[in-house]
């Protein structure tokens, strides 16, 4: 047995050696057989024949094919990746052309592959991902798809709930981390106490939580993630047990967290919930409106999503009846509950698939133009094969030599490929994680090598056989002058049908592209309702245990402002609460108009923000009617507030919104409106703006604000200005998220921009693909057309008929693959329906725009063999005939 | 045997690349006596205590190249242990460049106790 494995040696070798290499074998691992021995036969073999040093190759390659008896199998296979290799480095230019193809259509899709299995295939990296489940408690009839929950509400759904055996709670909340060079905002999840063994998540080093850690008086612990350990503390291990201090509190470091993704949010830091004052003070405890925790569940084994969906609409109800004034009927409260699994990749799914298609669509065309390409050099290579069969080679053994050559295109083109994919997922991961946290996850992994390998295999193996499905005919025509003219039209036909093939997935992704574009141009377009130019941002977000009143608060805004206005290079200053174009939810607050009846109907909601004087100003945001804020709007005086164009048409058509009051507290304070602005998109580009209602900082002094500065020059040259104003308050305030507006709206378009790119590249990659295509497969019907040609001239054709003529024939394909591609285009634009904005996704000037580009395209691919053809000597073409 | 200052290093060829390890012992081992294959692998192994295990498929491949070289040569007059196996003896020529390889060796090993 052992006897076979030692034919993996060279029969040199094996004369000289073997019956000693086969004894030592027996002495070694013992007598019989041995699968050690068989691998270290096999291995050192193949090492003795390719003869491991590449100097060695060229001798390698120069040796002649053995067809001896003895060694048949492993001699003819090496014969035959020997003339394979050597086939191919004798046509380069060929081998090039498919290698860099093979490259780009391979690597596409296991870029694309490794993106996909990381974030949609593979289970959730906690040990209970199948299992958990995110409730949510929308309002508004789903207008608002989740209100949060407060702690009482929590310890309901806790004790009553039957199919989920852990419900745990979530909220993200900043803490200011004292003792270091410059006090940093860390940004931490405050959580139940079994919210990893819930997830089932193990901590890297120490331990996570325990029950007594979230009981009150507690010592302070927490838990590090994984991402602030490797960056804050280089993961040096001996942080566990080192002591922190956080506001005003020493924590002890109990453990580090695995390398998993961070789901809900993004933290540095994770604490019990005994670490939130404000969720264990007096107005959270005892009201439920005071929502703003996020729920996950675990389900019990035999539950379902269903089942955990009526158990919790059963609590639900009893709850709403328990306590109408929590749940009032005109909010429309509901419950529900979505799979973890699926709200961690929602928003990224849509996008993923669209790129999964468009690179496997480009695959199939570079497939299909490598076939082109093959079935071209078939031609050339005719008398070649007419040649070995003549010789006695069958038609099993000329098969096989081409299958190897494709076989080896195919592995090199995939390695390559797998490079090309290891180059660009360091882009595509960040890209990914615009949508989702499971991007951490991506890399080019054995299941990542598996798919890509197979992806080679199958194309080589299709590729191998293809050429053989025409050349049925008889092989030694070959030899015979100018015969075979059936098996060329046979081949040109199947050539044809590749083009027209190539030429409609082009066009389908095109209309990909072309969407994605126009519906990025529409979002550029947008009027977001502010200036973006010359405007600084930051986030000022104070420690909560030392400016814990308004009376705290507001002496620091003022003081900030009044310092940075007096900076050279600043226009105005303001603060508000959030920055357009964020990613929240509208309408988040209840309230009244003065002199409306109260009615058991919907309540009216709007946005409110806190802003300073000159807020509207720094942003660029006009006055319509009325004033803006003054310095005098401050308390004793009475409330005011601005609000947007949308609020005034929403609840004041037809009159003026100016003069009217409006209440958030149910009537204790009534706040007049003093102004009207236009209409700002706050939560999004593609986002309808909302109701807004401003109310000055002096009445709303927020402790998480972000600064706004405009500038006279390049903004980022304030920047060191307002860091140095902030330390010169409060040393120990950090200043973090400074960007410029014109980022901030950047950024806001980064994804539909990178998705166009991406959809872009991949049609643009198509196109030229097809192209050289189309005029591959022309220009060899010219060729073969040449005697016919030459006879049409020399009766006085024009040059320009011929030209027309071969280009007449190449729209003829073009034209019949765009007709195709229109279904194509079809059936992308109805998966990218999602992705679109201000366009409908059946959008006929893309389609047309499409076809006119693909076929301006066809048309010069067509042009260049067609001159060619018009420039035939007559005399020439008719001698060689 | 000669001092190491008068050994002739030009036996060193340039264009032959220098001694692998698995050479090196196996010129090592048959310095005493002939070995046969499995001889040299219990003697390797003890040589290196245990570090270096020849694989049997590669020890072929390594005899095949020292006999090429004329490193060693396949000993004749087989002992009467037993007859089926191939001994294997150290050459002249082998010995030398051994030794040569080994004073190379040596000077940076001196080097690297010396730290």
């Amino acid at each position: 047995m052992l006897r076979l494995f030692l034919r993996a040696y060279p029969k040199r070798f094996r004369d000289r050696h073997g019956e000693d290499l086969l004894r030592l074998c027996h002495d070694v691992y013992g007598e019989g057989f041995s699968l050690r021995a068989a691998a270290d036969l096999l291995w050192n073999g193949l090492r003795e024949r390719t003869g491991a040093a590449p100097r060695d190759f060229a001798e390698w390659l120069e040796r002649p094919a053995r067809e001896g008896r003895g060694e048949r199998f492993l001699a003819t296979v090496f014969g035959d990746i020997r003339q394979g290799v050597r086939a191919l480095l004798a046509s380069r230019g060929f081998s090039f052309a498919i290698l860099f193809t093979l490259a780009l259509g391979i690597g596409a899709n296991t870029a694309i592959f490794s993106v996909i299995d990381a974030v949609l295939l593979r289970p959730l990296p906690y040990a209970n991902g199948d299992r958990l489940v995110h409730v949510l408690q929308p309002v508004q009839g789903g207008a608002i798809d989740n209100a949060g929950f407060s702690p009482l509400e929590v310890k309901d759904y806790r004790e009553q709930s039957r199919t989920l055996d852990a419900l745990v709670e979530y909220h993200q909340m900043q803490f200011t981390l004292l003792g270091g060079a410059e006090a940093q905002r860390v940004s931490t999840a405050v959580v139940s106490a079994n919210f990893f063994d819930a997830f089932g998540v193990r901590p890297l080093l120490g331990r996570t939580f325990l029950p007594q850690d979230d009981v009150q008086g507690a010592a302070p612990v927490l838990v590090l993630s994984y991402e602030y350990w490797q960056r804050a503390y280089r993961a040096d291990p001996s942080v566990v047990g080192k002591t922190f201090t956080l506001n005003d509190r020493v924590h002890e470091v109990v453990g580090v967290l695995a390398p998993i993704p961070q789901y809900p949010g993004v933290n540095d830091v994770f604490m019990p919930t005994v670490a939130c004052p404000f969720r264990n003070g007096a107005r959270w405890a005892q009201t439920r409106n005071a929502r703003g925790l996020s729920v996950f569940g675990r389900l019990r084994p035999g539950a379902t999503l269903a089942s955990a969906q009526k158990d919790l609409a059963q609590i639900a109800a009893t709850l709403h009846a328990a306590y109408p004034d929590a749940y009032p009927n005109g909010d429309g409260y509901g419950i529900t509950a979505a799979a973890l699994r699926d709200e961690l990749t929602r928003s990224a799914r849509p996008t993923l698939i669209v790129l999964l298609a468009t690179t496997l669509f480009l695959l199939v065309i570079v497939c299909a133009n490598v076939a082109n390409l093959t079935l071209a050099r078939l031609v050339r290579r005719e008398r070649e094969m007419a040649v070995r069969a003549a010789l006695g080679a069958t038609r099993l053994r000329l098969l096989r030599l081409l299958l190897t050559e494709n076989l080896i295109l195919a592995l090199i083109g995939g390695a390559l490929g797998v490079l090309l994919a290891a180059w660009g997922l360091d882009a595509l991961a960040a890209f990914a994680a615009r949508f989702t946290t499971r991007a951490s996850e991506i890399r080019l992994d054995l299941r990542v090598l598996l798919f890509a390998s197979g992806l080679s295999l199958l194309t080589g193996v299709l590729l191998g056989c293809l050429p053989a499905l025409p050349a049925r005919a008889n092989l030694a025509a070959g030899l015979k002058e100018g015969a075979g003219a059936t098996a060329h039209r046979t081949r040109l036909r199947a050539r044809s049908a590749l083009i027209v093939a190539q030429v409609a997935i082009s066009f389908s992704l095109l209309i990909g592209a072309g969407l994605m574009l126009r519906s990025l141009l529409n979002l550029q377009s947008v009027d977001a309702g502010f200036d973006v130019e010359n405007v600084l941002t930051a986030r000022v977000d104070l420690n909560w245990t030392r400016y814990e009143t308004n009376e705290q608060i507001l002496p620091f805004g003022e003081r900030l402002l009044s310092r940075l206005r007096a900076q050279p290079g600043v226009v105005s200053a303001a603060l508000t609460g959030s920055v357009p174009l964020n990613d929240t939810s509208p309408n988040g607050v209840e309230f009244r108009i003065e002199g409306a009846p109260v009615t058991d109907g919907p309540r009216l909601h709007a946005n409110l923000e806190t802003a300073t004087p000159e807020y509207f100003q720094t942003m660029g945001i006009p006055l319509l009617a009325g004033r803006s804020f003054t310095e005098m709007d401050r308390a004793p005086g009475p409330p005011v507030a601005v609000v947007n164009r949308s609020f005034a048409a929403h609840f004041f058509p037809g009159s003026d919104a100016v003069g009217k009051r409006v209440t958030l507290d149910a009537g204790e304070h009534w706040m007049q409106i003093v102004g009207v602005v236009a209409d700002v998109k706050q939560h999004g580009l593609e986002r309808e703006p909302g109701n807004e209602i401003y109310a000055p900082y002096a009445f709303l002094p927020f402790r998480d604000v972000r600064v706004l500065l405009r500038s006279r020059g390049n903004p980022k040259e304030v920047e060191r200005a307002l860091k140095a104003a902030v330390k010169e308050l409060d040393p120990q305030q950090p200043v973090t998220e400074v960007r410029t507006l014109a980022q901030v709206r950047a950024d806001n378009l980064a994804s539909p921009r990178l998705t166009a790119l991406l959809l872009g590249a991949f049609a643009l990659l198509a196109i030229l693909i097809t192209a050289a295509g189309i005029a591959g497969v022309i220009a060899y019907s010219v060729s073969q057309r040449t005697q016919e040609i030459g006879i049409r001239l020399a009766l006085g054709a024009e040059p320009s008929a011929v030209l027309a003529m071969v280009v007449r024939q190449g729209m003829a394909l073009v034209g019949l693959g765009l007709a195709l591609g229109i279904l194509g285009g079809f059936a992308i634009s109805r998966v990218m329906s999602g992705l679109v904005f201000g366009i409908a996704a059946q959008d006929p000037a893309t389609f047309i725009l499409g076809a006119a580009l693909l076929a301006a395209v066809g048309a010069l691919a067509c042009l260049l063999p067609a001159r060619r053809a018009a420039e035939v000597d007559p005399m020439i073409a008719l001698r060689s005939a | 045997m000669a001092p190491a200052s008068m050994l002739d290093m030009s036996i060193l060829d340039p264009s032959t690349p220098p001694l692998k390890p698995a050479e090196l012992f196996v010129l090592a081992a048959l310095r005493a006596a002939p070995l046969h294959g499995y001889g040299l692998v219990q003697e390797v192994t003890a040589r290196s205590q245990g570090r270096i295990r020849i694989r049997p498929g590669n020890l072929y491949r390594v005899l095949d190249r020292l006999l090429e070289r004329g490193l060693i040569e396949v000993h004749q007059g087989a002992s009467s242990e037993d007859e089926r196996r191939t001994y294997y003896r150290i050459t002249s020529l082998g010995r030398r460049v051994a030794q040569a390889e080994a004073k190379l060796l040596a000077g940076v090993i001196g080097e690297l106790l010396a730290t």
